[in-house]
């Protein structure tokens, strides 16, 4: 990121801001769409860490660390914006489908295997997802991501140990064939 | 049965199969509300105030932390057996275990600069995970070592990877000895085949342990004196600099640094203290300083009003005739050997006051150092202005979360006030 335009950002000049929120945007809103998974949601969440970031400016000592800050406001309002989908989302899960309990481990070969896979991380917590989603989708290390997080490295490894055991059962279970229930 | 690797890599797919649509709206957003939105070139102090978040700098980084770590535990495994016996204060069966975890923490101590290293001060001494670095305050690092126990009172350091400052092979050793409540650490001077490794370490250290992690500040503190490290009254606007020692004082038990910024510091206790970050919605008991004040123009917009005088006079006479304040004149005191102009300021019936976090308050100092400071018609404070020099003055601010608090606490922190010392670059 342009140290300069944070700079000029930094002491107020919005024309910059507007430039580095143009580069960062789609980014943040793919990563928070993903950790939240609804579009309307990750773009709030979004706007809210790109206009706390623009308030709190002044504020940041170090102008190459903008696009890491950046990253933890927008976790940071994801977190928010989860306690939402947690208080609104209807009490939802997916049913299993009749089809044979197999899985294309070399792609997305059937929409079974996104629905369970949407299923399954959904049950995560938005906490446990960030991380997924920070290590996964943008390939950080962990180290980079109990940074961007602020906490440490342990707590971002047994983190997305317990994520990702969680969607192996998760996914094993649901591959498993058994009858549709009734949901409540 | 999948593994986790399938997960991962279903994971990873997954996350890539997902369509990103346009996100123009979205800017448009964000901007529309940048252009109605003020920065918040300020703090706002007293109770009750919601803090922006801070962002400094988190040290010293360390996008390498753990892989430098493995690369020295895997250097120290290819050196076993090819050690040379070094001498050591006392040997006994700690010799060759790991630090304490008392020990493996991040310090912060005095300044010091490493010939032939960097021309800027290095100000940290970083032992977590078992493995030295001494930090400079912007993530330059420098002495990669591994550590260990050369005995129960004596620390091992040793180099093991090349391009650092010292050779591979190269061993130190150390005594050490923690403080009762290992929150500060001595390291006196020892053997080292390095002897640039001996100006980085030895001295007192304490442990950083803000509970912002993007903040320098010390947290909990022991009773003892301590030393600011950015906060600077003479400073250059806008300008960040260590200034190790600007500001000193005494600290009895049961208190917390919070902040130490160029342009401001805090001294907080009581319930919420120890867990202070920003933001805080309710702020514990304290005690702030500010540099450069300058009375605020109001309207909550944060900014000074230029038609005021700075010294503590013109401001103190600023503030008596607010009509939204009401402000009773206390004996002065003495703050760093400097005259300080006491004031009790609340806000008067019938005040104008202004939004900011969603609570109406009347601003009082608008610095243009990047902190602002106001009242809530419930607030108390006690305000002090002191002339540094000629040039220079500064803000302290004694605030009860609970306006009937205030002389309880204006009493707590006299002894601190008093012992509060002030030293020019």
């Amino acid at each position: 990121m342009d140290s300069e335009l944070v700079i000029r950002a930094q002491r107020g000049d919005r024309e910059a801001y507007a430039t580095l929120v143009t580069r960062v945007t789609a980014r943040f809103v793919a990563v928070s769409r993903r950790i939240l998974r609804d579009a309307d949601l990750a773009e709030d969440a979004t706007q809210q860490a790109l206009v706390t970031a623009w308030q709190n400016l002044p504020k940041l000592r170090d102008p190459a660390r903008f696009e890491a800050w950046a990253y933890r406001l927008l976790v940071r309002a994801c977190y928010a914006e989860g306690k939402k989908e947690r208080r609104w989302a209807p009490n939802l899960r997916l049913l299993p489908a009749d089809e044979p309990a197999t899985k294309d481990w070399d792609g997305l070969g059937s929409v079974i295997d996104r629905d369970q896979l949407e299923s399954a991380f959904r049950r995560l917590s938005i906490e446990h997802r960030a991380v997924v989603v920070l290590h996964h989708y943008l390939d950080l290390p962990l180290d980079r991501v109990a940074e961007l997080l602020g906490v440490p490295v342990g707590t971002v490894y047994s983190r997305l140990h317990y994520a990702t055991r969680r969607l192996r059962v998760a996914l094993d279970a649901d591959a498993e064939p058994i009858q549709r229930e009734a949901m409540p | 049965m999948s593994t986790e690797r399938d997960v991962a890599s279903l994971l990873r797919s997954w996350f890539r199969s997902e369509p990103d649509g346009s996100v123009d709206h979205v800017i448009d957003a964000i901007l529309g509300e940048v252009d109605a939105t003020n920065q918040r070139r300020s703090t706002w102090w007293p109770a009750r105030r919601s803090f922006p978040v801070n962002t400094m700098i988190k040290f010293g980084i360390a996008a390498t932390v753990l892989a430098m770590t493995l690369a020295i535990g895997y250097g120290l495994w290819q050196n076993i057996g090819n050690q040379q016996p070094v001498p050591a204060p006392s040997q006994d069966d700690a010799a060759g275990g790991a630090l304490p975890v008392a020990v493996q923490r991040f310090y912060v101590g005095e300044p010091r600069i490493l010939d032939g290293v960097s021309d800027k001060e290095f100000v940290a001494l970083d032992l977590t995970s078992g493995v030295l670095r001494v930090h400079q305050a912007f993530g330059i690092t420098a002495l990669l070592s591994a550590a260990s126990l050369a005995a129960s009172d004596a620390i091992r350091f040793e180099t093991v990877l090349g391009g650092t400052e010292c050779d591979p092979g190269d061993v130190g050793t150390y005594p050490y000895r923690l403080s009762p409540g290992e929150r500060r650490l001595v390291i006196e001077a020892g053997t080292d085949d390095c002897a640039i490794r001996s100006d980085g370490v030895v001295g007192e250290w304490i442990f950083m342990d803000c509970a912002s992690a993007d903040n320098w500040c010390l947290g909990a503190l022991e009773p003892g004196s301590y030393a600011s490290l950015f906060f600077d009254p003479w400073g250059t606007r806008g300008e960040v600099v260590t200034r190790h020692g600007a500001l000193t004082y005494e600290i009895p038990e049961g208190w917390v640094n919070a902040d130490d910024r160029t342009d401001f510091y805090s001294l907080l206790t009581g319930e919420g203290a120890a867990d202070y970050t920003d933001p805080c919605i309710e702020c514990p008991d304290g005690l702030w300083l500010g540099r450069a004040p300058n009375a605020a123009a109001g309207g909550c917009a944060g900014e000074p009003d230029a038609s005021v005088g700075t010294s503590a006079a013109e401001l103190a006479a600023w503030l008596r005739s607010h009509p939204s304040f009401d402000v009773v004149d206390r004996p002065p005191v003495t703050v760093g050997g400097r005259a300080a102009i006491v004031l009790d300021v609340s806000v008067a019936d019938g005040a104008t006051t202004c939004e900011v976090e969603r609570e109406r308050i009347v601003e009082l100092v608008a610095s243009q150092e990047g902190y602002s400071w106001g009242l809530s018609p419930s607030d108390r404070q006690r305000v002090m202005f002191i002339d540094l020099d000629e040039s220079v003055t500064l803000t302290l601010s004694i605030d009860p979360l609970e306006a009937a608090d205030l002389e309880a606490l204006a009493a707590e922190v006299a002894p601190i006030i008093a012992s509060m010392r002030f030293t020019e670059p």
